[in-house]
């Protein structure tokens, strides 16, 4: 034991050479794949045997040499043997030999040098088993690379970045183009050897640039990747501009959205998994985002496709631009405009059916029968506006449905795209002035014709329809006048077709527009119930008043609130002009009666108000017995007919057979307003169906110095007939009713401007001239946009009026609220 | 797994030469039964089922790669398929040193009875060397002459056994052998620090083990700073510290980072060094201040603390 150590210790050189000998002998075995024979017990004890005694260094510089010279001598030469001419470039840099060729030598070229590296990784593998020990000790504690690191490095310096010869590019370099060429050859369609790329790919994912081993340093990335993103730019931007020529949108889409997911495929099967981001990205680049505008604005682009319904194309594309950029602005631009395009024609159409229709109405009429020849003409001309409006409240929803559909159906229902799309629609209905009074007919016309023979789902889609729009809309406070109007007029003339419905309708607006807005329409409902318990109320106690007189003339009466409602709805245009038509009517002593016993009754119940007859809006029902002609029994006609054609009708009454009256003393009998008095008259003595008087001379027009008797030869096959009055619905209205309700509107605009300022500016006392724009405009935005122009005015006229004052001392321009 | 494990008893290990084939856990005593599965220990005592023969001199052992390769990165590479002459056999023949004087000038050699030892501890995670005597006289020369109580050697204070396989534990890369290993030596080495099987153990430390390993190294070189007044002249003592390089250096280091006061071997981190009886088993352990009372005021020696909880 004493002299043990001595030998242990001090004779460690001895056998180093001996040593490294086994271990070198079997390496050469391990390497000709002849290792079924070697004991790991004596590999590894002699490996462990020259660290102990200090020697790693030596023994980790001997192998690294040993694989050096192995790679270098045995295993290139055998890789090279495999660069046969197909690979090689001539001194154009293109092989002269097809592609059949090229992708042989290529697969040969490729299986060597993975068979080289599948060879060597096993080799080093088992060295690597029995240098554990050296592996532990010596590596770990010289911060040396593992010996399998080391030779890892060394393959990459002997194999691929050795030249083959002096002059020519490095294997390396040689199995990137190779790589690339197969490639192309994969992208063309042919079919390629996959997995024997995958190999190649998986041993250059394994190498890195330096000894390091640093992760972002594969020899992969810095050689390989870079190279190859490079190349399948240039092809994709080729191809991209190519199909942009050559084929229709809905083709490149489709071509677009296989390439990606062959680049995806492919990296899955042939190169690196990490490279699919890349790679995507570059598709993307050169196919998509750099090609986006071209593809939407090509003659088969978006624009064709809505225009075709091509839903699934717009899917295509939508599924395109999404996948490179969230916001998708050009497929946002391109929907936009398209929409604004569609709408602004919309918007022209209706002006132009508006317009046009003016002049064929008027040349239509020598034709036409209708009484009153220029009146009926305009009359139709407005009703032709009517349905004008109609159509284009219809082609507006048509292309807001169109549209939605589309986003829905193609972009998934995309929030950005629906969001432009929305804000599209709203720039066109606001752009359309009469926007306001077209939405307006619309529920109008569906609240007397449209609803009818319906079923409540249906009614509530067309209820939607026009809240649909109506939401659109920015100048809520005109659509209030005009809807106000209509509502009226079919209140008052039993127009609507139910209540119920109309109802829904306010119910829904409230939801949608708030409470103040709907506010005063839902007055007009109530008037509307209170004055049937009003006129029940009467006539209960009529009857209480014992006076059974069944000669008396019943009374049926709306008292409306005259704030509420718009009765100017009522007065034709040319009505205006004077206060006359105010003077009262004279009323024939049987109707003056009643009507006075309503007003006692009225004012015992409500005293201190005051009630105005508005004749020219009541209408009556008269039972008229003639007189038999030959052979016919006398005929009774229950009649319905405006109050001022009753009054006319009474007078006849009481006028001797043959007798007839003038124009004049019609009209000083019973005071009725000229023009209404004429268009009475015209419905009574010239419509056919109602020719209850006979006009001397017998023409349309009814003029001064006409004469009018009592037609007793008056047929009808009706038992009951309404006599019509000319123009009674809700139309368009004339250029000058227009302009008038502007004014109003413009004016009521005012009021409400200056009642916001004067909110705003009593809660804040002082405040910046800018400041009290923006807080205007945001409190008035609900019920319109307001013009900046008009808030200055008006707040010029509230300094004026001694509400505000300016703040002479203040920086900017400053207002204060004058309590 | 415990680290420091005392043997109060000290047992010489029984030893059948007739046998050639042993079963190793003829040595694991009842007293670690617990311990074990009923099929564990029955599956080591016959052989049943394993898949890998170890040889070592006389010695062949019928083991379980499913035990012996989890544990060891060695055998595991060596029962490899498809590589090495051992991965198709199923046969390791470790090269035993020569059985005439148990150390071979072949450092790469094992001692047959250390693989026994470190097959017994892949299987139960703890092995026993056999004893070794020292003579009290011996153990409380020098500054230890005066301590009182004096000390009085127990364990098995075999230093060689346990250098032997903290050398195992590195060569076959099983990292807590070289903790056990390395725990059983420093309890051995308080004891047997003046023998010439300790001189022995110096040398086997430092020739078995890379330089970087310091784990035996520095107690080798403490406990030599430590007696230094005893062992250094002694001429044995002088020339393997001579014949050892790296080991002066060490042992200047040492010297300069200890504490003068201190007497006996002692823990790193307080300086003291003491052997405490456990309160549960009676056993003597190793302990230093660091040790900390259990709340009944007693010490609990660490296999007691950790398997009953104190």
């Amino acid at each position: 034991m004493a002299n043990g150590y001595k030998k242990g210790l001090n004779g460690a050189d001895v056998d180093f050479e001996k040593t490294w000998g086994i271990l070198e002998k079997a390496f050469q075995e391990i390497h000709t794949k002849n290792a079924s024979a070697l004991s790991f017990e004596e590999l590894y004890r002699n490996a462990y045997k020259i660290v102990l005694k200090k020697k790693g260094e030596e023994l980790y510089n001997k192998v690294a040499q040993f694989e050096e010279n192995w790679l270098g001598n045995n295993v290139r030469t055998g890789i090279v043997k495999h660069l046969t001419a197909p690979l090689m470039l001539d001194g154009t840099g293109r092989t002269l030999n097809t592609q059949a060729e090229r992708r042989e030598a290529g697969e040969k070229f490729l299986k060597s040098l993975k068979g080289a590296w599948e060879d060597h990784q096993v080799c080093m593998g088992m060295l690597t088993d029995v240098l554990m020990y050296m592996d532990r000790v010596y590596c770990t504690d010289h911060r040396q690379p593992s010996i399998f690191a080391k030779s890892m490095g060394l393959f990459r310096d002997q194999i691929l970045r050795t030249p083959v010869r002096p002059d020519s590019p490095t294997l390396l370099e040689i199995l990137t183009r190779i790589i690339l060429d197969q490639i192309q050859m994969d992208r063309d369609g042919e079919a390629i050897d996959q997995f024997l790329i995958k190999s190649n790919v998986y041993m250059l994912e394994g190498l890195y640039d330096s000894d390091q081993e640093v992760e972002d340093e594969k020899l992969y990335l810095r050689s390989f990747e870079r190279v190859f993103l490079q190349s399948s730019a240039a092809f994709y931007r080729e191809e991209g501009e190519r199909l942009l020529k050559e084929s229709d949108a809905g083709t490149y889409c489709r071509h677009a959205k296989r390439r990606i997911d062959e680049e995806n495929d492919r990296c899955r099967s042939t190169l690196s998994e990490a490279t699919t981001p890349k790679i995507q990205r570059v598709v993307e680049d050169e196919l998509i985002r750099h090609k986006m505008k071209g593809l939407i604005e090509m003659e088969t682009g978006v624009s064709f496709m809505v225009e075709n319904d091509k839903l699934h194309e717009l899917s295509l594309v939508f599924d395109l631009e999404a996948r490179v950029n969230p916001q998708k602005p050009e497929l946002t631009k391109a929907m936009q405009k398209l929409i604004v395009e569609m709408g602004t024609n919309i918007n022209r159409n209706a002006v132009a059916a508006s317009q046009a229709t003016a002049q064929p109405a008027a040349a239509e009429d020598a034709a036409d029968d209708a009484p009153g020849k220029s009146k009926a003409g305009s009359a139709k001309a407005i009703n032709q506006q009517t349905v004008a409006a109609l159509k284009w409240v219809e082609d507006i929803l048509g292309l807001k449905d169109r549209f939605d559909n589309i986003c829905k159906a193609s972009f998934a229902a995309d929030q950005t795209v629906s969001t432009a799309i929305n804000r599209s629609m709203a720039d066109i209905i606001n752009a359309f002035s009469r926007g306001s009074e077209y939405i307006s007919l619309f529920i109008d016309d569906n609240m007397k014709k449209g609803i009818k023979n319906k079923s409540e789902a249906e009614i509530d889609a067309t209820l939607e329809k026009a809240i649909t729009i109506l939401r659109y809309l920015s100048d809520k406070d005109i659509f209030e006048t005009y809807y106000k109007k209509h509502l009226c007029k079919r209140l008052l003339l039993n127009k609507s077709h139910s209540i119920a419905v109309e109802k829904q309708m306010i119910t829904r607006m409230k939801i949608e527009l708030g409470n103040s807005f709907t506010l005063k329409l839902e007055a007009m409902f109530k008037d509307m119930t209170l004055s049937e318990d009003l006129a029940n109320g009467y006539r209960n106690h009529v009857r209480k008043l014992g006076d059974a007189d069944p000669k008396r003339v019943d009374l049926g009466i709306n008292v409306l609130t005259a704030m509420t409602w718009p009765l100017e709805a009522f007065k034709s245009a040319s009505e205006q002009e004077g206060q006359e038509s105010r003077a009262q009517v004279i009323y024939p002593p049987s109707i003056d009666r009643v009507r006075l016993g309503f007003e006692r009754y009225y004012s015992e119940k409500h005293s201190g108000r005051k009630l105005t007859w508005q004749t020219n809006m009541g209408d009556a029902d008269i039972k008229g017995t003639f007189p038999k002609s030959k052979g016919d029994k006398p005929r009774t006609h229950d009649m319905n007919c405006s109050t001022y054609a009753m009054l006319i009708l009474l007078l006849f009454n009481d006028l001797p057979d043959g007798q007839s009256i003038s124009l004049e003393e019609i009209q000083v009998r019973t005071n009725i307003p000229m023009n209404d008095l004429k268009r009475n008259l015209q419905s009574l003595s010239v419509a056919q169906k109602t020719r209850l008087l006979v006009k001397e001379p017998m023409s349309r027009e009814i003029n001064a110095g006409d004469r009018f008797s009592f037609n007793e030869n008056f047929k009808s096959e009706f038992t009951r007939f309404k006599i019509g009055v000319v123009s009674a619905g809700n139309k368009v209205e004339g250029d000058k009713e227009r302009k008038e309700t502007e004014k109003k509107n413009n004016d009521s605009r005012g009021f409400a401007i200056e009642a916001a300022v004067v909110r705003i500016m009593k809660q804040r006392k002082d405040l910046a001239h800018a400041q009290l724009l923006t807080e205007t405009i945001t409190q008035l935005s609900a019920q319109f946009k307001p013009d900046v122009n008009m808030i200055k005015k008006r707040i010029e006229s509230l300094i004026e009026r001694e509400y505000l004052e300016r703040i002479e001392e203040a920086p900017v321009p400053s207002y204060r609220y004058l309590a | 797994m415990q680290l420091i494990h005392v043997t109060a008893r000290g047992q010489k290990l029984p030893v059948d030469d007739h046998a050639d084939r042993r079963s190793v856990n003829d040595t694991v005593k009842s007293r670690d039964e617990q311990r074990y599965s009923v099929d564990e220990i029955m599956s080591i005592k016959t052989g049943v089922y394993s898949d890998l023969t170890i040889k070592c001199g006389k010695y062949m052992f019928e083991v379980h790669k499913v035990i012996v390769c989890t544990r060891s990165e060695y055998f595991a590479t060596a029962c490899k398929p498809g590589a090495f002459k051992e991965g198709q056999t199923g046969v390791i023949e470790l090269l035993a040193a020569s059985e005439s004087d148990g150390t071979d000038e072949d450092p790469s050699a094992d001692d047959p009875e250390a693989v026994k030892s470190m097959i017994e501890f892949l299987y139960g995670h703890d092995y026993e060397a056999s004893a070794i005597f020292v003579d009290p006289g011996k153990v409380n020369e020098g500054k230890l002459k005066n301590a009182k109580p004096p000390l009085i050697p127990c364990g098995d204070c075999n230093t060689v056994m346990h250098a032997k396989m903290y050398a195992l534990g590195s060569k076959y890369h099983i990292g807590s052998l070289k903790a056990v290993a390395l725990a059983k030596f420093m309890e051995a080495a308080s004891y047997a620090w003046n023998t010439s099987d300790f001189v022995e153990a110096m040398r086997l430390a430092y020739s078995t083990t890379p330089d970087e390993d310091k784990g035996i190294r520095d107690i080798v070189a403490q406990t030599i700073v430590d007696h230094q007044d005893v062992l250094l002249p002694r001429m044995e003592v002088e020339t393997t510290v001579r014949g050892i390089s790296g080991l002066a250096y060490d042992l200047l280091k040492q010297k300069g980072s200890t504490k003068p006061d201190v007497e006996g071997p002692s823990c790193n981190t307080c300086g003291g060094a003491q052997v405490r009886t456990c309160w549960h088993c009676r056993k003597g352990f190793v302990g230093c201040s660091c040790d900390t009372t259990h709340s009944n005021g007693n010490y609990y020696c660490k296999q007691c603390k950790k398997s009953h909880g104190y």
